[in-house]
Protein backbone atom coordinates (compact mmCIF):
# COMPACT_ATOMS: atom_id res chain seq x y z
CA UNK A 1 0.00 0.00 0.00
CA UNK A 2 1.35 3.40 -0.97
CA UNK A 3 0.87 5.59 2.09
CA UNK A 4 -0.74 9.02 2.22
CA UNK A 5 2.65 10.63 2.91
CA UNK A 6 4.18 8.99 -0.13
CA UNK A 7 1.21 10.01 -2.25
CA UNK A 8 1.70 13.61 -1.12
CA UNK A 9 5.40 13.47 -2.03
CA UNK A 10 4.59 12.03 -5.43
CA UNK A 11 1.95 14.68 -6.00
CA UNK A 12 4.52 17.38 -5.19
CA UNK A 13 6.82 15.72 -7.70
CA UNK A 14 4.01 15.84 -10.26
CA UNK A 15 3.46 19.49 -9.45
CA UNK A 16 7.17 20.17 -9.92
CA UNK A 17 6.99 18.67 -13.40
CA UNK A 18 3.70 20.18 -14.52
CA UNK A 19 3.35 23.33 -12.40
CA UNK A 20 -0.40 22.62 -12.53
CA UNK A 21 -2.37 21.04 -9.71
CA UNK A 22 -4.98 19.19 -11.79
CA UNK A 23 -2.41 17.86 -14.25
CA UNK A 24 -0.18 16.77 -11.38
CA UNK A 25 -3.02 14.70 -9.94
CA UNK A 26 -3.84 13.12 -13.30
CA UNK A 27 -0.18 12.27 -13.80
CA UNK A 28 0.02 10.63 -10.38
CA UNK A 29 -3.26 8.77 -10.86
CA UNK A 30 -2.21 7.31 -14.21
CA UNK A 31 1.26 6.36 -12.98
CA UNK A 32 -0.17 4.71 -9.86
CA UNK A 33 -2.64 2.74 -11.96
CA UNK A 34 0.16 1.69 -14.30
CA UNK A 35 2.34 0.69 -11.36
CA UNK A 36 -0.41 -1.39 -9.73
CA UNK A 37 -1.18 -3.12 -13.01
CA UNK A 38 2.45 -4.19 -13.20
CA UNK A 39 2.34 -5.74 -9.73
CA UNK A 40 0.42 -8.80 -10.86
CA UNK A 41 2.83 -11.50 -9.87
CA UNK A 42 2.05 -12.78 -6.35
CA UNK A 43 5.63 -12.54 -5.14
CA UNK A 44 6.62 -9.56 -7.16
CA UNK A 45 7.87 -6.67 -5.12
CA UNK A 46 9.59 -3.41 -5.91
CA UNK A 47 12.20 -2.23 -3.44
CA UNK A 48 11.09 1.39 -3.75
CA UNK A 49 7.55 1.85 -5.02
CA UNK A 50 7.90 5.63 -4.63
CA UNK A 51 10.93 5.68 -6.89
CA UNK A 52 9.23 3.40 -9.45
CA UNK A 53 6.06 5.50 -9.55
CA UNK A 54 8.13 8.66 -9.90
CA UNK A 55 9.90 7.04 -12.83
CA UNK A 56 6.55 6.21 -14.45
CA UNK A 57 5.29 9.76 -13.91
CA UNK A 58 8.42 11.09 -15.49
CA UNK A 59 8.23 8.85 -18.54
CA UNK A 60 4.58 9.66 -19.07
CA UNK A 61 5.05 13.39 -18.63
CA UNK A 62 7.96 13.75 -21.02
CA UNK A 63 6.28 11.44 -23.53
CA UNK A 64 3.21 13.67 -23.47
CA UNK A 65 5.04 16.92 -24.01
CA UNK A 66 7.41 15.24 -26.45
CA UNK A 67 10.40 17.02 -25.06
CA UNK A 68 13.73 15.23 -24.96
CA UNK A 69 14.53 14.15 -21.43
CA UNK A 70 18.21 14.58 -21.94
CA UNK A 71 19.93 17.86 -21.34
CA UNK A 72 22.13 19.78 -23.76
CA UNK A 73 25.45 18.24 -24.51
CA UNK A 74 27.97 18.41 -21.76
CA UNK A 75 30.55 21.15 -21.95
CA UNK A 76 33.93 21.28 -20.31
CA UNK A 77 32.89 23.62 -17.57
CA UNK A 78 32.35 20.96 -14.95
CA UNK A 79 31.23 22.33 -11.64
CA UNK A 80 29.99 20.09 -8.91
CA UNK A 81 26.20 20.17 -8.76
CA UNK A 82 26.02 20.56 -5.04
CA UNK A 83 28.65 23.29 -4.98
CA UNK A 84 26.77 25.06 -7.73
CA UNK A 85 23.30 24.79 -6.27
CA UNK A 86 24.42 25.16 -2.69
CA UNK A 87 25.69 28.61 -3.57
CA UNK A 88 22.00 29.45 -4.03
CA UNK A 89 21.01 28.07 -0.70
CA UNK A 90 21.42 31.20 1.36
CA UNK A 91 20.38 33.54 -1.40
CA UNK A 92 17.83 36.09 -0.24
CA UNK A 93 14.83 36.27 -2.49
CA UNK A 94 11.44 37.95 -2.30
CA UNK A 95 8.48 35.54 -2.15
CA UNK A 96 6.76 36.96 -5.22
CA UNK A 97 9.97 36.76 -7.22
CA UNK A 98 10.34 33.15 -6.16
CA UNK A 99 6.91 32.31 -7.60
CA UNK A 100 7.63 33.97 -10.95
CA UNK A 101 10.98 32.21 -11.04
CA UNK A 102 9.27 28.86 -10.45
CA UNK A 103 6.76 29.58 -13.20
CA UNK A 104 9.55 30.44 -15.62
CA UNK A 105 11.55 27.28 -15.09
CA UNK A 106 11.10 24.37 -17.49
CA UNK A 107 9.89 21.01 -16.14
CA UNK A 108 13.33 19.39 -16.20
CA UNK A 109 14.71 22.27 -14.11
CA UNK A 110 11.90 22.12 -11.57
CA UNK A 111 12.46 18.37 -11.36
CA UNK A 112 16.10 18.85 -10.38
CA UNK A 113 15.10 21.35 -7.72
CA UNK A 114 12.47 18.95 -6.33
CA UNK A 115 14.98 16.10 -6.08
CA UNK A 116 17.59 18.38 -4.54
CA UNK A 117 15.37 20.21 -2.05
CA UNK A 118 12.50 17.87 -1.18
CA UNK A 119 14.25 14.52 -1.52
CA UNK A 120 17.69 15.78 -0.48
CA UNK A 121 19.41 13.69 -3.13
CA UNK A 122 23.08 13.99 -4.02
CA UNK A 123 24.17 14.65 -7.59
CA UNK A 124 24.87 10.95 -8.46
CA UNK A 125 21.43 10.03 -7.14
CA UNK A 126 19.73 12.83 -9.07
CA UNK A 127 21.57 11.78 -12.23
CA UNK A 128 20.32 8.22 -11.70
CA UNK A 129 16.75 9.40 -11.15
CA UNK A 130 16.59 11.58 -14.23
CA UNK A 131 18.49 9.02 -16.28
CA UNK A 132 21.39 11.09 -17.48
CA UNK A 133 25.12 11.06 -16.95
CA UNK A 134 26.58 13.01 -14.08
CA UNK A 135 28.37 15.29 -16.50
CA UNK A 136 25.14 16.21 -18.24
CA UNK A 137 23.52 16.85 -14.89
CA UNK A 138 26.37 19.10 -13.79
CA UNK A 139 26.05 21.15 -16.94
CA UNK A 140 22.33 21.44 -16.51
CA UNK A 141 22.74 22.46 -12.89
CA UNK A 142 25.23 25.11 -13.87
CA UNK A 143 22.82 26.58 -16.41
CA UNK A 144 20.07 26.41 -13.85
CA UNK A 145 22.12 28.30 -11.33
CA UNK A 146 22.84 31.02 -13.90
CA UNK A 147 19.20 31.21 -14.89
CA UNK A 148 18.04 31.58 -11.30
CA UNK A 149 20.62 34.24 -10.50
CA UNK A 150 19.78 36.12 -13.68
CA UNK A 151 16.05 36.00 -12.99
CA UNK A 152 16.47 37.27 -9.45
CA UNK A 153 18.75 40.09 -10.56
CA UNK A 154 16.39 41.16 -13.33
CA UNK A 155 13.29 40.96 -11.14
CA UNK A 156 14.98 42.93 -8.38
CA UNK A 157 15.99 45.67 -10.85
CA UNK A 158 12.45 45.90 -12.17
CA UNK A 159 11.16 46.16 -8.65
CA UNK A 160 13.64 48.91 -7.79
CA UNK A 161 12.77 50.81 -10.98
CA UNK A 162 9.06 50.70 -10.24
CA UNK A 163 9.46 52.00 -6.68
CA UNK B 1 13.49 38.39 2.26
CA UNK B 2 14.14 34.78 2.97
CA UNK B 3 16.30 31.79 2.31
CA UNK B 4 16.06 30.50 -1.27
CA UNK B 5 16.21 26.77 -0.64
CA UNK B 6 13.89 26.82 2.33
CA UNK B 7 11.36 29.06 0.60
CA UNK B 8 11.36 27.04 -2.58
CA UNK B 9 10.87 23.91 -0.47
CA UNK B 10 7.89 25.59 1.19
CA UNK B 11 6.48 26.53 -2.20
CA UNK B 12 6.58 22.88 -3.32
CA UNK B 13 5.44 21.38 -0.02
CA UNK B 14 2.40 23.59 0.27
CA UNK B 15 0.96 21.61 -2.63
CA UNK B 16 -1.24 18.93 -1.11
CA UNK B 17 -3.66 16.39 -2.41
CA UNK B 18 -7.21 17.18 -1.34
CA UNK B 19 -8.89 14.53 0.87
CA UNK B 20 -11.13 13.38 -1.97
CA UNK B 21 -8.07 12.96 -4.20
CA UNK B 22 -6.34 10.85 -1.57
CA UNK B 23 -9.49 8.75 -1.24
CA UNK B 24 -9.52 8.26 -5.00
CA UNK B 25 -5.93 7.04 -5.01
CA UNK B 26 -6.40 4.77 -1.99
CA UNK B 27 -9.53 3.27 -3.54
CA UNK B 28 -7.60 2.72 -6.75
CA UNK B 29 -5.05 0.73 -4.77
CA UNK B 30 -7.72 -1.30 -3.02
CA UNK B 31 -9.47 -2.02 -6.29
CA UNK B 32 -6.36 -3.18 -8.12
CA UNK B 33 -4.56 -4.69 -5.13
CA UNK B 34 -7.00 -5.73 -2.42
CA UNK B 35 -5.21 -5.98 0.91
CA UNK B 36 -6.39 -9.53 1.78
CA UNK B 37 -4.90 -10.92 -1.41
CA UNK B 38 -1.55 -9.38 -0.67
CA UNK B 39 -1.58 -10.71 2.88
CA UNK B 40 -2.46 -14.21 1.77
CA UNK B 41 0.21 -14.18 -0.87
CA UNK B 42 2.77 -13.20 1.71
CA UNK B 43 1.68 -15.95 4.07
CA UNK B 44 1.73 -18.49 1.27
CA UNK B 45 5.28 -17.66 0.26
CA UNK B 46 7.28 -20.89 0.15
CA UNK B 47 9.53 -21.63 3.09
CA UNK B 48 7.88 -19.16 5.36
CA UNK B 49 6.37 -21.64 7.73
CA UNK B 50 6.04 -25.36 8.11
CA UNK B 51 2.85 -26.89 6.85
CA UNK B 52 1.18 -27.11 10.25
CA UNK B 53 2.04 -23.55 11.12
CA UNK B 54 0.87 -22.52 7.67
CA UNK B 55 -2.53 -24.10 8.18
CA UNK B 56 -2.91 -22.60 11.65
CA UNK B 57 -1.68 -19.22 10.44
CA UNK B 58 -4.02 -19.32 7.48
CA UNK B 59 -7.01 -20.12 9.69
CA UNK B 60 -6.11 -17.32 12.09
CA UNK B 61 -5.60 -14.91 9.25
CA UNK B 62 -8.92 -15.76 7.66
CA UNK B 63 -10.62 -15.04 10.97
CA UNK B 64 -8.61 -11.89 11.50
CA UNK B 65 -9.14 -10.61 8.00
CA UNK B 66 -12.72 -11.71 7.69
CA UNK B 67 -14.02 -8.13 7.32
CA UNK B 68 -11.59 -7.42 4.52
CA UNK B 69 -12.16 -10.72 2.77
CA UNK B 70 -15.86 -10.02 2.91
CA UNK B 71 -14.90 -6.74 1.26
CA UNK B 72 -17.29 -4.66 3.25
CA UNK B 73 -15.80 -1.37 4.34
CA UNK B 74 -14.25 -1.84 7.72
CA UNK B 75 -15.65 1.44 8.99
CA UNK B 76 -19.22 0.27 8.48
CA UNK B 77 -18.49 -2.99 10.25
CA UNK B 78 -17.05 -1.22 13.26
CA UNK B 79 -19.89 1.27 13.30
CA UNK B 80 -22.49 -1.49 13.12
CA UNK B 81 -21.01 -3.31 16.10
CA UNK B 82 -20.72 -0.14 18.14
CA UNK B 83 -24.26 0.94 17.29
CA UNK B 84 -25.69 -2.48 18.13
CA UNK B 85 -23.99 -2.52 21.52
CA UNK B 86 -25.03 1.05 22.17
CA UNK B 87 -28.69 0.29 21.46
CA UNK B 88 -28.69 -3.00 23.38
CA UNK B 89 -26.22 -2.38 26.16
CA UNK B 90 -24.95 -5.15 28.37
CA UNK B 91 -24.42 -4.48 32.06
CA UNK B 92 -21.27 -2.67 33.12
CA UNK B 93 -18.72 -4.94 34.75
CA UNK B 94 -17.16 -2.13 36.71
CA UNK B 95 -18.44 1.26 37.78
CA UNK B 96 -15.86 4.00 38.20
CA UNK B 97 -15.79 7.69 37.32
CA UNK B 98 -12.16 8.12 36.36
CA UNK B 99 -10.06 6.43 33.68
CA UNK B 100 -7.18 5.84 36.11
CA UNK B 101 -9.54 4.08 38.51
CA UNK B 102 -11.06 1.86 35.88
CA UNK B 103 -7.77 0.85 34.25
CA UNK B 104 -6.70 -1.79 36.84
CA UNK B 105 -9.85 -3.80 36.19
CA UNK B 106 -8.79 -4.41 32.59
CA UNK B 107 -5.59 -6.21 33.56
CA UNK B 108 -6.12 -8.98 30.99
CA UNK B 109 -5.66 -6.63 28.07
CA UNK B 110 -2.40 -6.09 26.24
CA UNK B 111 -2.95 -2.33 26.00
CA UNK B 112 -3.68 0.56 28.32
CA UNK B 113 -6.70 2.76 28.14
CA UNK B 114 -6.00 6.30 26.99
CA UNK B 115 -7.69 9.64 27.21
CA UNK B 116 -8.55 11.40 23.96
CA UNK B 117 -8.35 15.02 22.96
CA UNK B 118 -11.83 14.56 21.53
CA UNK B 119 -13.26 13.40 24.82
CA UNK B 120 -12.14 15.98 27.39
CA UNK B 121 -15.22 15.25 29.49
CA UNK B 122 -14.32 11.58 29.87
CA UNK B 123 -13.38 11.76 33.56
CA UNK B 124 -16.41 13.82 34.51
CA UNK B 125 -18.98 11.67 32.78
CA UNK B 126 -17.51 8.18 32.98
CA UNK B 127 -19.96 5.67 34.44
CA UNK B 128 -18.13 2.43 33.96
CA UNK B 129 -16.90 -0.14 31.51
CA UNK B 130 -16.76 -3.76 30.41
CA UNK B 131 -14.68 -6.04 28.27
CA UNK B 132 -15.87 -6.07 24.68
CA UNK B 133 -14.93 -7.24 21.24
CA UNK B 134 -14.77 -5.27 18.01
CA UNK B 135 -14.17 -7.20 14.82
CA UNK B 136 -12.93 -10.13 16.87
CA UNK B 137 -10.34 -8.04 18.71
CA UNK B 138 -10.39 -7.60 22.50
CA UNK B 139 -11.67 -4.15 23.30
CA UNK B 140 -12.83 -2.02 26.18
CA UNK B 141 -16.30 -0.58 26.13
CA UNK B 142 -16.67 2.58 28.21
CA UNK B 143 -19.90 4.35 29.00
CA UNK B 144 -20.40 8.00 29.69
CA UNK B 145 -23.56 9.30 31.34
CA UNK B 146 -25.40 12.48 32.13
CA UNK B 147 -25.68 14.10 35.54
CA UNK B 148 -28.35 11.55 36.52
CA UNK B 149 -26.16 8.61 35.65
CA UNK B 150 -28.13 7.75 32.52
CA UNK B 151 -25.98 6.27 29.80
CA UNK B 152 -25.59 8.66 26.89
CA UNK B 153 -22.43 7.66 25.07
CA UNK B 154 -20.58 4.44 24.25
CA UNK B 155 -16.87 4.49 23.54
CA UNK B 156 -14.69 1.63 22.36
CA UNK B 157 -10.93 1.47 22.56
CA UNK B 158 -8.86 -1.24 20.88
CA UNK B 159 -5.24 -1.47 19.81
CA UNK B 160 -4.81 -0.08 16.31
CA UNK B 161 -3.91 -2.88 13.89
CA UNK B 162 -2.79 -1.62 10.47
CA UNK B 163 -3.13 -5.08 8.94
CA UNK B 164 -6.76 -5.09 9.85
CA UNK B 165 -7.76 -1.48 9.60
CA UNK B 166 -5.36 -0.29 6.91
CA UNK B 167 -4.17 3.29 6.84
CA UNK B 168 -7.43 4.93 6.01
CA UNK B 169 -8.72 5.61 9.49
CA UNK B 170 -7.92 9.22 10.41
CA UNK B 171 -5.03 9.72 12.79
CA UNK B 172 -5.58 12.52 15.32
CA UNK B 173 -1.89 12.62 16.13
CA UNK B 174 -1.30 13.70 12.53
CA UNK B 175 -3.87 16.45 12.63
CA UNK B 176 -6.60 14.49 10.89
CA UNK B 177 -10.25 14.63 11.87
CA UNK B 178 -12.39 11.65 12.85
CA UNK B 179 -14.53 10.04 10.22
CA UNK B 180 -18.26 10.08 10.90
CA UNK B 181 -20.26 6.97 10.05
CA UNK B 182 -23.95 6.35 10.60
CA UNK B 183 -25.15 2.89 11.58
CA UNK B 184 -28.62 1.93 12.74
CA UNK B 185 -29.46 5.61 13.02
CA UNK B 186 -26.57 6.27 15.40
CA UNK B 187 -23.85 8.78 14.59
CA UNK B 188 -20.44 7.30 15.30
CA UNK B 189 -17.03 8.93 15.19
CA UNK B 190 -14.05 6.70 14.43
CA UNK B 191 -10.42 7.70 14.67
CA UNK B 192 -7.02 6.56 15.84
CA UNK B 193 -5.00 8.21 18.51
CA UNK B 194 -2.07 7.20 20.72
CA UNK B 195 -1.86 3.85 18.93
CA UNK B 196 -5.48 2.99 19.69
CA UNK B 197 -8.61 2.91 17.60
CA UNK B 198 -11.46 4.89 19.12
CA UNK B 199 -15.11 4.51 18.16
CA UNK B 200 -17.58 6.73 19.96
CA UNK B 201 -21.30 7.30 19.56
CA UNK B 202 -22.30 10.93 19.33
CA UNK B 203 -25.45 12.78 20.15
CA UNK B 204 -27.02 14.46 17.14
Amino acid sequence: MITRDTLQLLYQYGYSLTNQEATAFDLLHDALEHYLAQQTHPFHSVSSPESRIRQLMRQQFFDQIQTPQSAPAMNNNIIDLLDDLNSLEQLDIQDDILQTLWDNLVPAEREILYLWIIKGYTSPKIAEQIECSRGVLLTRAHHLRQKIASHIEMASKQRDAST
Amino acid sequence: MSNFKQNLGNLIEKQHLAPYQIDTLLELQERLHPAPRKKLNRILAPGWLGMSALVAGFAALVLLLYPLIAYEPILNKIANEVAANHLSPKPMEIHRNRLTEIQPYFSKLDFRLASSRLLPQMDNKLIGGRYGIIQGVDAVQLCLGDEHGNKIQTIYQIPYQPDMFGNRIPDLDRGEKPVIVYARGIKIAIWREKGLLFAATREE
